[in-house]
Formats: C-alpha cells, sequence, structure tokens
C-alpha cells in the first residue's frame, strides 16, 4: 500500500489546472515514500492485533521491529548507493530520490520529498535509531500496543521531516511528531510525567506556531505563491523581511535544537521519559532543529544568517558553557546527559553561526555524532537504571566489577561523547572549530573550553559510577542480555567506524554545503 | 408548476416523502404496548432503513441533476436556484442527515413509542436545510429557514422526561423566535427599501440607489445578526452551551453540523447577492464578529467540564474561523478561494463533528455522563470508540496531517490572501489556544485514572457512522485536492 504513489496517481487523474513541475520519480521506485510511509502500515497492522496475553504482545513487538528495520534497511541501501557507488562519479550534488506529485494544486503544495546531503545522513540516524528504540523497548509491560503504535506513528514524522522538499509537508511532518511524543512522555514517563509531558507540549506549540506564521508569511511575500523550498529558497526578499523571517524560523528550530535559553524543557522530558524516548529525543528529534536552521534559516535566508552571526555565536557559546556546568552539577546521570546535550547542540549552532563550509560541514556531521553518541548515553543510561533502579551517581559505584561489559561500553561511549580522536565526534567537532576560528577568535575559543568541560563531567561520573569501591547494594547486578549487547555495542561499532573512516560521509555532505556556502559568498 | 420544476425538486421531494413514508410506517410497526426491553429494535431498524434509502435515493438525484443539462437551473420563477453551490450543500446536508440517524440509532430506543417520528424530523429538517440552500428570494428563504428550525425546536426537546432537554428546548425556542424576528425585520427593510423581494434584484436596486442610508446598514445588521443564530456567532451564541448539553446527544450533532451548513449556505448566499453591493460594510462587521466569536468561544471552553457544553463553546470558535472566511469573500479577488475554503471547512468540520458526538454517544451509554470526570481512563482498555473521539478532538484542534489542519489552513490562507493578516494572527492564537481543551479530552481519556471498565462496544449503526468520520478525518487529507476542487466549483457558482 503505497498512499503517496495513489495520490500521484490520483493528482494526476484530476483535470485541475496546476501544473506539476517534475512529476516523474527520477528513481521510478518510490524509495524515501518507502521509508517514510511503511512505519504506517506497521502502525495500522497494530492497531488491529490483539492485545490480551504475553502472546499477543510479543506479536506486537515483531511487528514493530519488523516496520522499523525495513525503513532502516532500504536507507542503508540508499546511503550505500549514494556513498559508494554513485558520490563522485554519477553523484555530484544536488537531491536524489526525488518524488514530486500534485497534492494541493490549488494552493501550489505538492508532495515533494527528496534527499541531499545533509538530510540523507539524517534520514540514516533516525532509521537507525528507531530500530534501536524498538529493541530498547521490547521489555515494556503496560499498555504495549498504544507504546508501539505512538512510536510507529512518531517514525513518520521525523524521517518525512528530513524528506520533505515541500515547506507545507515539512510543517506538517513536523507537527505529526508533537502528539506521539506527548502521550509518550506523559503515560509511558517517570515520576514527573505529567509535568515534563505539559512544559514539552506548550514549548512545541509555540514551536509549531512561529513555524506555521513564518511558512505562511514566506508563501504570501516570497512572491511565487508556492510551498517548493527549493523554489523558495530563492525568493528575493527585502532584508527587513529576511531578517524577521529569518529570526522565526531560528525561534522555532531554536526551541527543537534546543538553544540557550529555550532549552529547559529538554532536561525535564529527557529525565522523565522512558528510555527508548529519551534516545529518540536527543538522538533524532533535537536534529530536526539543528537540519532546519541548516536547510531554511541559512539556505533560505543568507545574508541574514550572516548579518546576524555575532547574536548566535553569542547563543551558542553560552549555551555551550552553561550546558557544560550544568551537567557537570547533576546528580542524575541521565539529566547529565540531557545537560550535556544543550551543551553540544550549542556546538552545532557554533558551527552555524560561522558559516565557512567547514564549519557548516561540521555542524551537520556533528548533529549525525551527536545523535549516535547520546543515544547510545541514553541507552547506557537505561541499562543501568534497569539493574539498579537509580540514576544517582552518589548513590551508586564500583559497578565495573558486576558489570565489566557495561561498563566498557560506557568508557567507550563517554570517551567518544567527550570528542576523542578516534570516534566520530571528534570529527564533527574539529571540523567545527577549524571551520569557526577564522570567523570567531575569541567565541571559538571559549567554546573548546566547553569540550574541557564534558571531559569533566563524564569522566568524574564514571569514576564515581563504575570505579573505586563496590558498594554492597550493588553485589548481584548481573551484566546485559544479549540483545541489550547486541544493540549497545553495534552502535558503539558505528560510532567507532564514522569516526576513523569519515571522509566519505564528509564528502557527502560536502556537496549539499557548497551551493549553500556559494550563496552567502554571493550575497 | 411543470414536471420540468417537479425534476428539479426531486431531491427535496423524495426526502420530504421518505419523512412521511417512515412516520407512516412508524404507525403500523411501533405500538404502545411493545414496551419491554429490546422491543423498539424492529420498528427502528425499519424506520431507519426506510430513512437511509430515501437519502441515498436523494442523492442519485443530484448526481443525476448535475450531470443532466437538459434541466433548468431555476424554478419558481426563479427564487429556487439549483446551481452547483446549492447542490453541494444540499449533498452534504443529505450525508450529514444520513449519519444523524445512524449515531441516533441506539439512542432513539429512548424515544418509544415515537422513534419514527424523531427520524422523520431529522429528514424534514433536512428538507428545510435544502430549500434554504437553494433559496434565492426573502418570502422562501424565511419560510425554508422556519422549517428547519420548528423541526430542531421539536428535536431538542425531544427527550420529554429530561428536565435539561425541556429547558434547552424552551430557551432554543425562544432564542431562535427572537432572531428570526430580527432576521424578518433586516428583510423588511431591504425590501422596504428596494421594492423588491428577489435578492439578485434587491442588489441591482441597491446598487443603483447608492449604498449610504443608515437604513441598509441597519438592515445588512440585522440579516447577518439575524442568521447569527444559526452559525451560532456572537452576540447569537448564548443558546449554544445550554442547547447542546440539553439537547439529546444525536440532535446535538444535527444542530451543530446540519442548521449550522444551512445557515452558512444561507448567509454566503445573502452575502454575494442581495448584500454584495454592501461588501465593504459588512467586511468589517464580519471581521470584528469573527474576531469575538472565536475569543469568546475559545476562552469559555477552557474552563468546561461537561464535554457537550465544551464542544458548544468549540462550535462558537469554529463559527470564528469559518466567519473569517466569509471575510475574505468580500473581496473580489480572492472571493472564489475564500468561499471554497469555508465550503470545505464546513464539510470537513460536519464530518468531524459527527465523528465526535457519535463517539460521545457510544462513550455515554458506556458511561452514563459526558462529563470529563467519566471519561477518565474509557481509552486504558483500547477500542475504537475512544480512538475516534480521540482523533476528532485532534483534528478538530488542527493538528496535522489529520483534516481538521487543512480546513484551518485554507481558511487563513484565504484571509491572508485577503488582507487581514491581524484576523488570521488572531486566529492562530485561538487555534493554539484550543489545543488545551480539546487535549483535556484526550488526557481524559488516554493518561487520567478512572474505575476499571469494560471496553465500550457499539453496533453496527455507529460503527458505519464512526467509520465516516474516521475515513473523513485521516485519509482525506491526502485527497484534499479532489475535495477542494469541487468547493472552488460551487464558489464559482454562487459568484456568477
Amino acid at each position: 500500500m503505497n498512499l503517496p504513489a495513489l495520490v500521484g496517481q490520483l493528482g494526476a487523474a484530476i483535470p485541475s489546472g496546476a501544473t506539476v513541475p517534475g512529476a516523474n520519480s527520477s528513481f521510478g521506485f518510490p524509495l524515501l515514500s518507502l521509508i517514510v510511509w511503511l512505519p504506517l502500515v506497521g502502525a495500522l497492522v497494530i492497531l488491529m492485533l490483539p492485545n490480551r496475553s504475553e502472546n499477543d504482545h510479543g506479536r506486537i513487538k515483531n511487528v514493530a521491529l519488523v516496520f522499523t528495520f525495513i525503513p532502516f534497511f532500504l536507507t542503508l541501501i540508499a546511503v550505500y548507493v549514494t556513498v559508494f557507488i554513485d558520490l563522485g562519479v554519477s553523484y555530484s550534488g544536488g537531491f536524489r530520490y526525488e518524488e514530486n506529485y500534485n497534492w494541493l494544486g490549488v494552493f501550489g503544495a505538492q508532495y515533494h520529498v527528496g534527499v541531499d546531503g545533509i538530510s540523507l545522513p539524517l534520514v540514516l540516524l533516525s532509521t537507525l535509531l528507531f530500530f534501536v528504540a524498538t529493541m530498547a523497548s521490547l521489555n515494556t509491560k503496560t499498555r504495549v500496543k498504544e507504546y508501539f503504535f505512538l512510536l510507529l506513528v512518531l517514525d513518520i514524522g521525523v524521517t518525512g521531516v528530513f524528506t520533505a522538499m515541500d515547506l507545507l509537508l515539512f510543517f506538517i511532518f513536523w507537527e505529526i511528531e508533537l502528539i506521539p511524543m506527548f502521550l509518550l512522555i506523559l503515560i509511558w514517563g517517570g515520576k514527573r510525567r505529567v509535568y515534563a509531558a505539559w512544559k514539552f507540549l506548550l514549548y512545541t506549540i509555540a514551536a509549531s506556531a512561529a513555524l506555521l506564521l513564518a511558512i505562511l508569511v514566506l508563501y504570501f511575500k516570497g512572491g511565487a505563491h508556492t510551498f517548493d523550498m527549493t523554489v523558495l529558497s530563492q525568493s528575493h526578499l527585502a532584508p527587513a523581511l529576511g531578517g524577521t523571517l529569518f529570526w522565526l524560523f531560528f525561534l522555532c528550530f531554536a526551541i527543537k535544537l534546543p538553544v540557550w535559553p529555550l532549552h529547559t524543557w529538554l532536561p525535564d522530558a529527557h529525565v522523565e521519559a522512558p528510555t527508548a524516548m529519551s534516545v529518540l529525543l536527543a538522538g533524532v528529534l533535537l536534529k530536526m532543529g539543528g537540519y532546519g536552521m541548516i536547510r531554511i534559516c541559512v539556505g533560505f535566508f543568507p545574508a541574514a544568517a550572516k548579518y546576524y552571526s555575532l547574536a548566535i555565536l553569542t547563543l551558542a557559546v553560552i549555551g555551550i558553557l552553561w550546558g557544560g556546568f550544568a551537567a557537570l552539577a547533576q546528580d542524575d546521570m541521565k539529566r547529565m546527559v540531557a545537560y550535556s546535550s544543550v551543551s553540544h547542540m550549542g556546538f552545532v549552532l557554533l558551527g552555524i553561526s560561522a558559516l565557512t563550509p567547514l564549519a557548516l560541514n561540521g555542524a551537520v556531521f556533528q548533529l549525525f555524532a551527536h545523535g549516535i553518541v547520546t543515544g547510545s548515553l541514553f541507552l547506557l543510561v537505561g541499562l543501568v537504571y534497569d539493574r539498579a533502579h537509580t540514576r544517582s551517581i552518589s548513590e551508586l559505584g564500583g559497578l565495573a566489577q558486576r558489570m565489566p561489559y557495561l561498563t566498557v561500553a560506557w568508557v567507550i561511549g563517554a570517551l567518544a561523547s567527550v570528542g576523542l580522536p578516534g570516534f566520530v565526534g571528534f570529527v564533527a567537532e574539529f571540523e567545527i572549530f577549524l571551520g569557526s576560528y577564522g570567523a570567531h577568535h575569541i567565541g571559538t575559543l571559549l567554546a573548546v573550553f566547553g569540550v574541557v568541560l564534558s571531559a569533566g563531567y563524564l569522566l568524574w561520573m564514571l569514576e564515581r559510577v563504575f570505579f573505586g569501591p563496590l558498594k554492597e547494594a550493588w553485589a548481584k547486578l548481573k551484566d546485559p542480555t544479549a540483545i541489550e549487547l547486541f544493540y549497545m555495542y553495534g552502535m558503539l561499532a558505528i560510532v567507532f567506524l564514522t569516526g576513523v573512516l569519515p571522509g566519505k560521509l564528509t564528502q557527502l555532505i560536502d556537496y549539499a554545503i557548497a551551493p549553500l556556502t556559494q550563496r552567502l559568498g554571493g550575497s | 408548476m411543470t414536471v420540468a420544476t417537479l425534476r428539479q425538486l426531486a431531491p427535496e421531494i423524495i426526502l420530504a416523502v421518505t419523512a412521511l413514508l417512515v412516520v407512516i410506517a412508524g404507525l403500523f410497526i411501533e405500538s404502545d404496548h411493545q414496551l419491554d426491553d429490546g422491543a423498539g429494535e424492529r420498528p427502528r431498524s425499519v424506520a431507519t432503513a426506510i430513512a437511509l434509502l430515501g437519502c441515498v435515493a436523494s442523492l442519485g438525484a443530484m448526481a443525476l441533476l448535475i450531470s443532466s443539462t437538459a434541466v433548468p437551473r431555476n424554478a419558481f420563477f426563479g427564487t429556487f436556484v439549483l446551481d452547483r453551490f446549492a447542490l453541494f450543500f444540499e449533498a452534504i446536508l443529505v450525508v450529514f442527515a444520513m449519519v444523524t440517524v445512524l449515531v441516533g440509532f441506539r439512542f432513539t430506543e429512548h424515544f418509544r413509542p415515537h422513534q419514527s417520528e424523531f427520524i422523520a424530523l431529522i429528514l424534514l429538517a433536512t428538507v428545510g436545510g435544502m430549500f434554504m440552500v437553494s433559496a434565492r428570494e426573502m418570502i422562501q428563504l424565511y419560510v425554508s429557514l422556519e422549517t428547519l428550525s420548528i423541526a430542531l425546536y421539536v428535536l431538542v426537546a425531544f427527550n420529554k422526561g429530561s428536565r435539561l432537554s425541556s429547558e434547552a428546548g424552551f430557551k432554543y425556542l425562544i432564542v431562535g423566535a427572537a432572531s428570526s424576528a430580527v432576521l424578518l425585520y433586516g428583510l423588511a427593510i431591504l425590501y422596504g427599501l428596494t421594492g423588491r423581494t428577489e435578492l439578485d434584484a434587491v442588489a441591482r436596486q441597491v446598487a443603483a440607489g447608492g449604498f449610504n442610508s443608515p437604513a441598509l446598514v441597519l438592515a445588512m445588521i440585522f440579516v447577518i445578526g439575524g442568521l447569527s443564530f444559526k452559525i451560532a456567532a456572537v452576540p447569537f451564541h448564548q443558546w449554544v452551551p445550554d442547547v447542546y448539553q440539553g439537547a439529546p446527544t444525536p440532535v446535538t450533532a444535527f444542530i451543530s453540523v446540519s442548521s449550522k451548513a444551512a445557515g452558512y449556505g444561507l448567509l454566503i448566499r445573502v452575502l454575494n447577492s442581495a448584500l454584495l453591493p454592501m461588501s465593504h460594510q459588512w467586511a468589517i462587521y464580519l471581521a470584528v464578529i469573527a474576531a469575538i466569536t472565536m475569543v469568546v468561544g475559545n476562552v469559555t471552553a477552557l474552563t468546561q467540564t461537561s464535554v457537550k457544553r465544551l464542544m458548544g463553546y468549540s462550535s462558537i470558535a469554529h463559527a470564528g474561523y469559518i466567519i473569517m472566511g466569509l471575510v475574505a469573500m468580500a473581496d473580489g479577488r480572492t472571493a472564489t478561494l475564500a468561499i471554497g475554503a469555508v465550503l470545505f471547512y464546513i464539510l470537513v468540520y460536519g464530518l468531524t463533528n459527527l465523528a465526535a458526538f457519535g463517539a460521545l454517544q457510544a462513550v455515554q451509554e458506556g458511561t452514563g455522563g459526558d462529563d470529563l470526570s467519566s471519561l477518565a481512563g474509557v481509552g486504558r482498555n483500547g477500542g475504537g470508540v475512544p480512538l475516534v473521539l480521540a482523533l476528532s478532538m485532534l483534528s478538530l484542534t488542527g493538528i496535522p496531517p489529520l483534516i481538521g489542519f487543512f480546513a484551518k489552513f485554507f481558511v487563513f490562507l484565504a484571509a491572508v490572501q485577503a488582507g487581514y493578516a491581524w484576523l488570521a494572527l488572531i486566529a492562530l492564537v485561538n487555534s493554539a489556544v484550543s489545543s488545551v481543551y480539546y487535549l483535556k479530552v484526550v488526557r481524559a481519556l488516554y493518561a487520567d485514572d478512572g474505575p476499571e471498565r469494560r471496553r465500550l462496544t457499539v453496533g453496527p449503526a455507529m460503527w458505519t457512522a464512526l467509520g465516516i468520520g474516521v475515513l473523513a478525518i485521516l485519509p482525506l487529507a491526502a485527497f484534499a485536492n479532489v475535495f477542494v476542487q469541487r468547493a472552488q466549483d460551487a464558489a464559482a457558482a454562487v459568484l456568477r
């Protein structure tokens, strides 16, 4: 069942006055639509399944696994073909796997999806993390059916955001994410879940309102009365209007990323969400903000981005240091990782503020890197919590003696998060610093201090939780099970591999960044 | 009156005859002494089947009318018009009636031995609505409006045993009569000034004679004000919460969709014919009314605990959004877009509301109340009914990708395009505020703790009704283009 294709046929069958530019898919096979919409099929299947016994629960979980794995697998194929076969040969920038069908011709909205060097890594990231999150949710016991239904619906929204090339479609995917995540925190969260869920909801709704407003203004003032992102990105606006729109979009994405001082929903939501949802929040949902900033704020309004570069730099540096110091002070491991996210997302913003090819490349790379690394860290926190039933750093101690495999994984994860060479985070941060130093000397130097802070809080936490004398309460803890080890070390393997061999990925990103920076230079 | 005229009136005639058939059939199969439980099932099924067949036949007649070119588009000396606009409304009114009958199928049990009268009244009210949207002359306009209203007065008070229902019926009658008087007064002034009762002729006279006369402005305000009663706009909105709460739920659903749709149809027709020369005046008036209406509806809804009352205020809020679309109609360049958006909105709002009230009806049957507290935890056992209720709430909020978002979005687009960005901004803020109370319902269903309950079960009639609603809420978004196109065709017709 392929809904968009149906829509396309229908759209073609309707004798409407609207013309469809480039109405045929370049690939013939609706790859991206499958990646985006297959989870919907899974969600509908789950809706039909009974939900009474353990057996039924097992079946629901299997369906969720299958329908998150297939999109991941399809994305792998797309990445493999693009990166290892076509890159530099038949592909040198631009959008791939495009599908463009008439959808709401009267209003100039199309069903238009495609990926380029910025979005392809993020699609890979999100399909991977959804598969991992499903695996990490296998021990869910309460309201299993609703949980996996919502997880799959969330999947549609997130992958959709990264593939949409029509601004209305982008907005709709952006919104699909809202309600499932709200309910996932509200129902399956920790003690303060109600507070955290409503806070998340209110912040996100505010962000959406800004986004919708900005889209509408752009639609009317852009001159073309279209929602096509490639067309809109070329629209010439008066500097004042461009600046206003830049900040409206920025407000929306800044809430999501999050940027200091709009970050306060994040620690609450991350801490109260169930483990798999924390992984997705930190790993994928924040990336929607970063992606939007690069694709829309920088891509559509290069002049404004350049003009306000210092203001953004300030926000970035404050965020990096604020998040770092706050992480240092936390006793809750999950809260600490949450604040480290604030700090690390500051690096993305730093890259965006510098606007050099290298820094922007690093920003995209950091989105990918942080997604995998921090996703892993939240998984690891969850594994500790499942066993010890506490995340308090001061209560834990000496866990290494009972859980060697988990400890090794933690050490690898923490070092990757610090940005040790050889891991994916290093590549990203190095690119960002190198790229932004030329533009902002002092700001970059201050930001580098954030790395020192991250070494501080992560290593200090490792020492207190895993090393030192074993506390008696933890004498009976056991190492993770086989499937937990599988996804845990699988993630870390990716962290290592992309860290050692980043070349292809940076080249891919570069093809998408180059046109952006060209426009920056020209304006 | 020729045979051709009869052919033009076929949809209405079929439905009116069906209503009579339902009543007559009821006389034979429904008797006073069948008072033991479940005995009402057979007569109810027969009456419902006849009604549904009649509706389908009426829809078929419309389909024939649309495709045939031989039938003249005017009847009764131009007082009755059969353009695409009228047919669009007639079609959705009949569909709304069908769904209402299905929603009320089990509930009608309470009305024994008057089950068939209940169904017949719904059909008769629909016939009134269909004449309303085809009216192009003041007297026909008023008479058809009263046909609809009187049937509704009876329907609201149909639950004779319930004090709330009787009270609601009385209030509805009083406010309804007052607003009818206001409308009639407005029409009378128009007639007095122009000497004509045909809307087009009035428009010509008004345009020829200049339109700065204070009496004309008064007439305009009275006409719009009188119709505000039907569409639940400020200042004739006070009846809404009480009537919504007191009336039997299927009737509430019917009032919130059919009566409103017919009201909008008539209002759009009047604004674009008799009052078109005064578009500058009514645009400003309606813009203010739209802003006030949506704010009043949304803010008051925030504190409601009865879901039916909440839906009443929500209905006021949505009236505000729709009127915003009507404002955009004043500008000739955006008129087609605006009317198209409004028609799409009415269709979407109607189907979503029917789904919401249907699910609410099912929940009420299971838990015995419509308070937020009696909804608590209903969704925990799973099942389709709470899911439909939750989906319709989210759709009414306007959360993509549900259809409610598109409806709102099109109206917003039209308003901005016509230069009413400030109004769209107010609507946007209102829409965000509305999410608070709609989500309260979702939260009650899924997150709040309630007493242990069995899963809600509903009959096939209700399933069909809810199914139609869900189909409208979810996949319609992907095919919205088809409906938008139809709505635009209809819009073009009324502007001609």
